[in-house]
């Protein structure tokens, strides 16, 4: 009697009869209406193809932020996108807009740029009178209030109707909760009244009905409640989405017109994306040139100052060539702008490099954007640009951290904020944010909520483990913990805002602000576009990246320690080349502070790569990484560079691809070249699997090329594992893809450091020091390592530091010139900031020739504050004037209470007789316990030094006495934990380097016995290591089989037992072992 | 470790449990504990200084109580022991001084053997003790702790050895008061704790009584007992014992609620009024007791009962009436038989509506104007039997019957569709496609029915006027 | 009609002379859309702190069946208007477990009763319902007391007007038919309430989209202390909440436009 049980929803109404009825959705909200939409661009697109809608509009809600992902979704769907959006009001109800052409494009994003530039980050404010003003070329629907239209809508409809003058419509929609039918019929006669007609639409926020619980979890995480409250706020259904054009039919039986106005709408708007021309600025194109012609003569220019003794023949052809290319593609202005910036920073003594598959060119190394030259590193040109593809030239420029902001600014004032923007990055949920908010929304108690985030790895976008949950004391079949699992796997990927990318500015020649919505960025000053680098790409839009590096602050400040000292004059190409001296060191693995091969699994890989020329560095930096080593390319390059293993090639046609590395791929260039060559990709398809493995996380889409290469692959005669391997370490890749054209610029900097490092340690050391925080290690075992190499450091002295550290000339006994370490004030703890910088810098200035004479003399004439004196004080920095640590503290004691320095200085030394005061004397262990507390160093005796008759007596074997230990024999080594790491990409082992005063010892932890240790692993200052010694040339291991705290001992450094634990060595910021992240190769480093 | 992050903990032992820290329940423990310590004396308080490690402490003051409980060493192991019979791990420590105790129960009592976790300072020796123990034990603030340290001053004795006035100009004068007030140079005042008074009154009849009037005028008799204290404390009776002690030694008990608080004696007699007529006396009640189990502050403003319109200046009065009258109901008909409906934010009919005690409490005001809902409500969904169909794929059948009735309808309205509470149903989610149609559908002669559609099958729901 | 109005203003005036309860001058101002229901009363509206009863059609099993509909919610409507007058809250008592006991708090407040304004007592039997009508009538802060008791009679009723009088409360008898028509146990029994009402439902008028319209219910006042009975068709906008006269249909059938659904 009933309709059985239908698979959908049934349809009200009378079912339509032969063709499909026509329709559009044009009023859809993505998930880039962040926490308002519950699917991807890319999902509704497809979905609304698949239900065969004529075409489908993005209108999110004050933005565009989603319309190029959806546009891109669309090229492959065959549908036909509309750029649109909803603009919320302030006054006025709101909107959806569709602009019908280019220009009307242009009057959107600058409508949305006035509203976002407004308002403060995030937000948008937009009035009626905005939208009048810019209104031309677009299409309205006006939306009604959710219970049915009211006096105030009626007005604002009339209003927006005289606005859009015949342009404008009256969205309506059936909710299906209970009151359509009189809705639609009020709507009906309101529309009438207004003279406006009636659009049918969905006001879609999923595109599928299964995404309703996750739609409602959206709405909780917004309203910052749990499903269980969050009460009416959430929906009552899951209509709020894409519907076949049947469906929509039959709600709308009443109102076919008002189905067919959705189709007409769709055929009207004709704009698409692909209509916005790119145009670069040409603002460095002198008078009556083209910038073409001004590109070639800068580069011929810069050829000649590179190459004084005359250009190569080779080199002449590369640039030639290059040239030729960029004319083609007309890149010229791109480079001018990249070449201006250089020339501001180096104008202001910023240090810079270029690096990226651009920067690697003849042309680049010639305008001085690179400092590598092309002739000794043979790169693929082909990769710079190509003319076949119309892939847009990549170049980011790497500039001292400390300063680039003056670089950005400068962009900022030559091109103007309108035409000058950051690309955005898209913040989507990770993991562990996703479960965090997932389990709040459903009302998961705090504790297991930490405990479920608890499980992931720093920043991991894996689904997460249900063993890993167990292991939490968690039941992962618990049906809301199970929920809450499920709805945090759909969630991961979601936006969750709009951030400023790290330094890629988009430039153009027309106001920016037409091509794409600029709003204001978290940080001041800084503007935001809103399309990240992805969106930027699938439109061939250029950027260039100004990014920050802390290397290359280090850098520049040793050149400039060396410069003051009477050392050499260097610059980043100046520096003698190919030096055996720093080759031998790295070969050791005496790598400490050394850029990008600082780590334990570089230094580990440096003795065993046998780093003997540049090329290798670029090996180097590239092998150790996600990639290679998910590829499982890492021993079996190494067992052929050693030559126990014989080097073939897959096959004739990749030889030329894989020759310079021995027939394994290391470098994303190769993969891509085997995907063309090996696996028969046209070169768009391995740019699409490029671009597949950039947004690995974001889509997975990478398996869908998966099959097609494995195919290809055995399709051309290679075997299936190296096919397999081959695509494991594309996918390696796209958590970090690494080129070699990074590599190549990065290796430059590893030379430099590295030979920095072993020619001018002391000033190596000082410059590291100074641009802290960066790098792997901590002060302390910066320190200790230059004193291992022969440096003098020494200690903080009121009479003597800066705030800096400083490198003090002498004569060694013997007349030999030299250099020492002074400490400065920045060391001590408390004294780093600003505001301790410039009474620091005070303490300087006014300091006396002779010095200060006591504690109270720096008190009355630099007016520095008890506080910054008692912390000297701590430090030991008044030793020096023969004032002890106690007795200073005790001195400074009394300024505290005092009054004014001014007034009181004549009171202090009158009255001020006070008895004297006998205080305990520091016992050696307590100065080094004192140093640490206050300096997190200590120049004294190493802490194990002191301790050394007591390890002995418990057997423990010194560093110095590992050295010439026995593959395979069994030792104890003692030690204090100084670093920490767990890589992502080491199978859970963790790596402990423990310190005597000798040296280091490096463990290796399996995790079967972390399991057993936990505690000392992860807490232990003062280790005891039980294991196995192994040896593999120069690699030294102890493979540890159990692990004991003893940091009671160090108690036996001070006078009881108890104070013993204020020997809190501050970790180093790789001594991270729960937060260290996945994977070690950031770009970013430092 | 005090101090250390929940992630780091979890990393060390990832079996961890954790429980929320509840300073207010801690305290109101140790409130109790020193409550229950009156057995030894008097006078006992709670230590509010801020201890390393967060161990809670109390003070008691024995003088003069020792020999009831066969010394002070005796005195200490029955503490001891009991203390530990409750499951609490024990330090203690005597002397003195209030200072010197405390010195004596954390740095001397070690806890490790049989009697280690007491420390008993003998008269006159104790000052030699102390000088021994950190500094720490003179109750100092961590900073000057800190500080002392740092100038190589660990000891008692070091500190006792610096000059009073440079020390007082660089630490203040905190430091050397303590050492005085710990070594009896100076006293330092013991404020006994107030003891706390139950809510309890009692009454005892010359001769037992078994009348029923008697017994209600000796409950209204008790509730006046109660009246000047609840008005006293601005409080309010919200839930009442009644003891009544038979000659047998049997104890009959009956409880009552109030709906807010009350103290009208008159008021809070009648709530027991009902369940007196049937007591059974036996040989008489000898005695009564009153408790009040709850409370809650009643001001001399009341919050109206009724809210918007209407506020009247007799609105308090009405508000207390209406409440009087609530109990009355609730006595004779039961608690969960006088409801106040309140809005629950559901979509799901059944679950929009909850019922409160009292009026306000956060609770939102009214129902959203959903759609149309019914005056009447099943308890439970009934299944109809479809006749004829609708002339619509999706609408409500023609004609149907349910309760032994045809219904024919002639006009329906719909649908309101209504997923469930994803989040409530055990197994997953469930798929989406299980929703209700709910329709509104009248016959000829305008009797309206709520319906709804799940998957094929029609229910009734409700009853619209 | 003029002359009925002059009439009713009459016996109002001697209503008055020979002196009543306590409170008999007050009574509910009925709003203007009401106002031939006013004017057949002779207070000019409903007496306040009286008894009155409301009943369904005995003869419909619907209502045996389902409870009283339209008089549950002309009742309600009723008491709501004296609830927001008074500023204070209905009690509304019904026997647990019966047909009565299913009402929905959500629908009630579209009638006028908002979760501040309503309680509701579910007493065991009769006798409890009407104690619990009794304890509510004595209780000066209430607006009013509606009671479900089918077994009231003459004595019940003279109780609950002694009660209603005594507190100042007005009260209704609300009751389906289903059983024999007048017949003990019907709780359509006389109850000398000062007002008799039957209340049933009626067609609703069409409208103009595919769908429902608003209620109508065929109001008989049949008993009225010093009036005489009369009819309307009253109509209740469950969107609006408003109660007014229903516009006549034309030869009283269903002139509706053609129905597109249902």
């Amino acid at each position: 009697m009933s309709a059985p049980a239908p698979a959908s929803l049934p349809v009200w109404g009378p079912a339509s009869q032969g063709e499909r009825p026509a329709y559009a959705e044009l009023d859809v909200t993505t998930n880039f209406s962040f926490l308002h939409g519950a699917s991807h661009p890319g999902e509704l697109v497809t979905a609304a193809a698949a239900l065969g809608l004529r075409a489908i509009a993005i209108t999110d809600r004050n933005s565009l932020a989603g319309v190029v992902r959806a546009w891109e979704a669309a090229k492959d769907a065959g549908i036909r996108v509309l750029v649109g959006c909803r603009l919320d009001l302030m006054d006025c109800a709101s909107v959806l807009v569709y602009p019908v052409d280019r220009a009307a494009y242009g009057r959107l994003c600058s409508l949305l740029t006035t509203g976002r530039r407004r308002a403060p980050k995030g937000q948008c404010e937009l009035y009626r009178a905005d939208l009048e003003a810019h209104a031309e070329g677009m299409i309205a629907a006006v939306i009604p209030p959710e219970g049915g239209p009211t006096p105030t809508f009626l007005t604002d409809l009339k209003a927006l109707a005289d606005i859009f003058d015949g342009r404008c419509h009256l969205a309506a929609r059936c909710r299906l909760d209970g009151r359509d039918a009189r809705r639609l019929a009020a709507l009906d006669a309101a529309a009438r009244a207004a003279g406006v007609p009636l659009l049918a639409t969905n006001a879609a926020r999923m595109h599928t009905r299964s995404r309703r619980p996750l739609l409602d979890v959206l709405t909780c995480i917004r309203d910052h409640v749990t499903v269980e409250t969050a009460g009416w706020r959430l929906t009552a259904n899951a209509e709020a989405h894409l519907k076949a054009p049947e469906e929509m039919a039959a709600l709308f039986a009443d109102y076919p017109d008002a189905l067919a106005r959705t189709v007409a709408i769709a055929e009207t708007c004709t704009f698409d994306l692909s209509e916005l021309r790119y145009e670069y600025p040409d603002d460095d194109t002198s008078a009556g040139s083209t910038p073409q012609a001004e590109l070639e003569r800068l580069a011929w220019e810069g050829a000649a100052w590179r190459w004084p003794e005359g250009l190569p023949e080779t080199v002449r052809q590369t640039i030639e060539n290059e040239l030729r290319v960029i004319k083609s593609l007309d890149y010229a202005p791109y480079f001018l702008t990249v070449h201006d910036i250089v020339r501001f920073a180096r104008s202001r003594g910023i240090l810079c490099q270029g690096r990226g598959s651009a920067a690697n060119s003849a042309v680049c190394y010639s305008l001085g954007i690179t400092a590598v030259d092309p002739s000794k590193v043979d790169l693929l040109f082909e990769r710079f640009v190509s003319a076949a593809r119309d892939e847009p030239p990549d170049i980011d420029v790497d500039f001292e951290h400390e300063r680039r902001e003056e670089v950005i600014q400068y962009i900022y004032e030559k091109y103007g904020r309108h035409r000058a923007g950051l690309a955005a990055t898209v913040i989507t949920y990770r993991t562990r944010s996703a479960i965090r908010d997932v389990g709040k929304a459903l009302g998961l108690s705090q504790d297991a909520v930490s405990a479920l985030a608890g499980t992931v790895w720093g920043s991991s976008s894996s689904p997460v483990e249900h063993d890993h949950v167990r292991q939490a004391g968690l039941d992962p079949e618990e049906p809301r913990l199970a929920l809450a699992l499920a709805l945090a796997d759909e969630l991961r990927g979601f936006p969750r805002h709009l951030s400023q990318h790290v330094g890629g500015f988009v430039l153009t020649r027309g106001p920016l602000s037409e091509v794409v919505p600029i709003e204001n960025a978290a940080m001041e000053d800084r503007t935001v576009i809103q399309w990240d680098k992805d969106d930027l790409d699938a439109l061939g839009m250029l950027k260039i990246d100004v990014l920050a590096l802390g290397m290359l602050t280090c850098v520049r400040k040793a050149f400039d320690l060396l410069r003051e000292t009477g050392g050499p004059d260097l610059t980043l190409a100046t520096l003698p080349p190919e030096d055996t001296a720093t080759y031998d060191m790295l070969c050791k693995g005496d790598s400490l502070g050394v850029f990008q091969v600082e780590s334990r699994a570089q230094m580990a890989m440096l003795p065993r790569l046998q780093p003997r020329c540049f090329y290798d560095l670029v090996i180097e930096v590239a092998i150790v990484r996600p990639g290679p080593i998910q590829g499982d390319m890492v021993h079996p390059y190494l067992r052929r560079r050693q030559g126990l293993e014989r080097v073939t090639y897959p096959s004739g046609a990749l030889r030329k691809t894989l020759e310079k590395t021995l027939g394994v791929p290391l470098f994303q260039e190769q993969a891509m070249k085997i995907a063309i060559d090996g696996a028969g990709f046209t070169a768009a398809e391995a740019d699409n699997l490029r671009r597949a493995m950039a947004a690995f996380r974001r889509s997975g889409t990478i398996h869908t090329f998966r099959e097609k290469f494995i195919r290809g692959m055995i399709g051309n005669g290679y075997t299936p594992d190296f096919a397999e391997s081959c695509f494991r370490q594309i996918e390696g890749f796209g958590e970090y893809g690494f080129p070699e054209s990074h590599s190549a610029s990065f290796a430059l900097l590893v030379y430099v450091s590295a030979w920095l490092k072993r020619h001018h340690p002391a000033a190596f050391a000082c410059a590291l020091l100074n641009s802290q925080p960066m790098g792997f290690y901590s002060a302390d075992q910066i320190v200790q390592d230059a004193r291992r190499h022969g440096v003098e450091v020494r200690p903080v002295d009121v009479n003597r530091s800066r705030f800096d550290n400083t490198l003090e000339v002498f004569t060694r006994p013997g007349g030999k010139r030299d250099v020492a370490l002074r400490l400065g004030f920045r060391q001590i703890k408390g004294l780093s900031g600003t505001v301790s910088a410039l009474e620091c810098d005070r303490i300087v200035t006014l300091r006396p020739f002779k010095g200060y004479a006591d504690a109270e003399d720096v008190w009355s004439r630099a007016q520095a504050s008890a506080d910054t004196l008692e912390k000297l004080a701590h430090a030991d920095a008044f030793a020096g004037l023969g004032l002890a640590r106690r007795d200073a503290l005790w001195a400074v004691g009394r300024l505290k209470a005092a009054p004014l320095p001014l007034f009181a200085v004549a009171d202090a030394r009158e009255n001020g007789q006070e008895p004297a005061v006998f205080l305990p004397d520091l016992q050696p262990g307590e100065h080094v316990v004192e140093d640490y507390q206050s300096l997190r160093l200590t120049l004294r005796k190493h802490p194990l030094a002191l301790l050394r008759r007591d390890l002995d007596r418990d057997g423990a074997v010194s560093t110095r006495r590992l050295q010439g230990w026995t593959d395979g024999r069994k030792v104890l080594v003692a030690g204090l934990a100084v670093c920490r790491q767990r890589p992502g990409t080491a199978k859970g082992i963790i790596f402990i380097t423990l310190e005597d005063e000798y040296g280091v010892a490096n463990l290796i932890v399996r995790s079967e016995v972390f399991e057993k240790h936990r505690q000392a692993v992860l807490r232990g200052r003062l280790l005891y290591a039980h294991g196995r010694f192994q040896k593999d040339g120069l690699v030294q291991h102890v493979i540890v089989e159990r692990l004991t705290d003893m940091t009671g001992k160090l108690a036996l450094l001070t006078q009881e037992g108890r104070e013993g634990a204020g020997l809190a060595l501050t970790p180093s910021r790789a001594d991270r072992v729960g937060r260290f992240p996945e994977g070690m190769g950031n770009l970013d480093h430092g | 470790m005090p101090g250390m992050p929940l992630t780091d903990a979890r990393a060390v032992f990832p079996a961890l449990v954790v429980a929320e820290a509840d300073p207010a329940a801690d305290a109101r423990a140790l409130e109790a504990l020193a409550e229950w310590c009156v057995r030894y004396t008097p006078w006992t308080a709670v230590d509010d200084w801020p201890a390393p490690g967060g161990g809670a402490g109390l003070f008691l003051d024995i003088t003069g109580c020792a020999h009831l409980f066969g010394g002070e060493a005796a005195l200490l192991r029955d503490l001891r022991d009991r203390l530990r019979g409750f499951g609490f791990s024990v330090r203690l420590g005597l002397a003195d001084t209030k200072g010197a105790a405390w010195a004596a129960a954390r740095f001397m009592a070690a806890g490790a053997d049989e009697d280690d976790d007491i420390a008993l300072l003998p008269e006159g020796s104790q000052r030699q003790l102390l000088m021994g123990l950190p500094v720490e034990s003179l109750r100092l603030p961590p900073a000057v702790v800190e500080s002392l340290k740092r100038l190589g001053v660990r000891r008692v004795a070091d500190l006792d050895a610096l000059p009073r006035a440079p020390l007082a100009a660089r630490l203040g004068r905190e430091v050397g008061k303590r050492l005085d007030q710990a070594l009896g140079r100076v006293p330092e005042p013991f404020t006994p704790r107030a003891a706390v008074e139950p809510w309890r009154a009692r009454i005892h009849f010359a001769e037992p009584i078994a009348r029923t009037e008697d017994v209600e005028a000796a409950t209204l008799t008790l509730c006046r007992d109660h009246h000047p204290r609840l008005e006293r404390e601005g409080l309010g009776a919200r839930r009442l014992v009644l003891e009544l002690f038979r000659v047998d030694g049997t104890v009959i008990r009956r409880t009552a609620g109030t709906s807010r608080p009350a103290r009208d004696p008159a008021h809070l007699a009648r709530l027991f009024k009902e369940g007196l007529d049937d007591i059974d006396a036996g040989f008489g009640i000898e005695s009564m007791a009153l408790t009040l189990t709850a409370l809650d502050p009643l001001g001399a403003e009341q919050t109206g009962f009724t809210r918007g319109a209407g506020t009247a200046p007799d609105a308090a009065e009405r508000a207390a009436e209406t409440a009087r009258l609530l109990d009355r109901l609730r006595t004779r008909l039961g608690e969960a038989n006088v409801l106040r409906p309140a809005p629950r934010e559901s979509h799901v009919p059944e679950a929009a509506v909850t019922t409160v005690e009292a009026a306000g409490g956060g609770a939102p005001e009214a129902w959203p104007m959903l759609s149309p809902r019914p005056s009447r409500l099943l308890p439970r969904p009934e299944a109809l039997e479809p006749v004829e169909p609708a002339a619509h794929a999706g609408a409500p059948p023609a004609v149907f019957r349910w309760r032994r009735r045809a219904w024919r309808l002639a006009v329906a309205e719909g649908p309101e569709r209504i997923g469930p509470e994803w989040w409530r149903t055990p197994g997953g989610i469930p798929a989406p496609s299980v929703v209700r149609d709910y329709w509104r559908a009248g016959d000829e002669a305008g009797r309206r029915l709520w319906l709804f559609r799940k998957g094929s099958d029609w229910f009734v729901q409700g009853v619209f006027p | 009609m003029s002359d009925r109005r002059h009439l009713d203003r009459l016996r109002r005036r001697i209503r008055a002379i020979e002196g009543g309860a306590r409170e008999d001058g007050a009574v509910l101002a009925l709003p203007s859309a009401l106002a031939p229901v006013a004017g057949a009363l002779p207070w000019g509206g409903l007496p306040l702190a009286h008894l009155h009863q409301v009943v369904g059609d005995p003869l419909d099993p619907a209502e045996a069946a389902t409870g009283p509909a339209a008089a549950l919610g002309f009742t309600a409507l009723l008491a709501a208007r004296l609830a927001a007058s008074k500023g204070a809250a209905v009690l509304w008592c019904v026997r647990r477990g019966s047909v009565d006991d299913t009402l929905y708090a959500p629908g009630l407040a579209r009638l006028g009763l908002p979760p501040d304004r309503l309680m509701i007592a579910r007493a065991a039997d009769d006798a409890e319902v009407l104690w619990a009508m009794e304890e509510g009538l004595r209780c000066p802060a209430l607006a009013a007391v509606i009671g479900q008791a089918r077994d009231a009679d003459l004595t019940a009723g003279r109780r609950l007007q002694l009660a209603a009088e005594a507190g100042g409360v007005t009260g209704f008898l609300l009751a389906a038919g289903g059983r024999a028509p007048g017949g003990k146990g019907a709780g359509t029994t006389s109850v000398a309430a000062t007002t008799r009402w039957r209340v049933v439902p009626a067609p609703s008028a069409p409208v103009g989209w595919p769908g429902i319209g608003p209620a109508r219910w065929s109001v008989t006042l049949e008993r009225c202390r010093g009036g005489l009975p009369a009819h309307w068709t009253l109509e209740w906008n469950d969107e609006t909440g408003d109660l007014g006269m229903a516009a006549p249909l034309r030869d009283g059938s269903l002139d509706a436009p053609e129905r597109r659904r249902a």
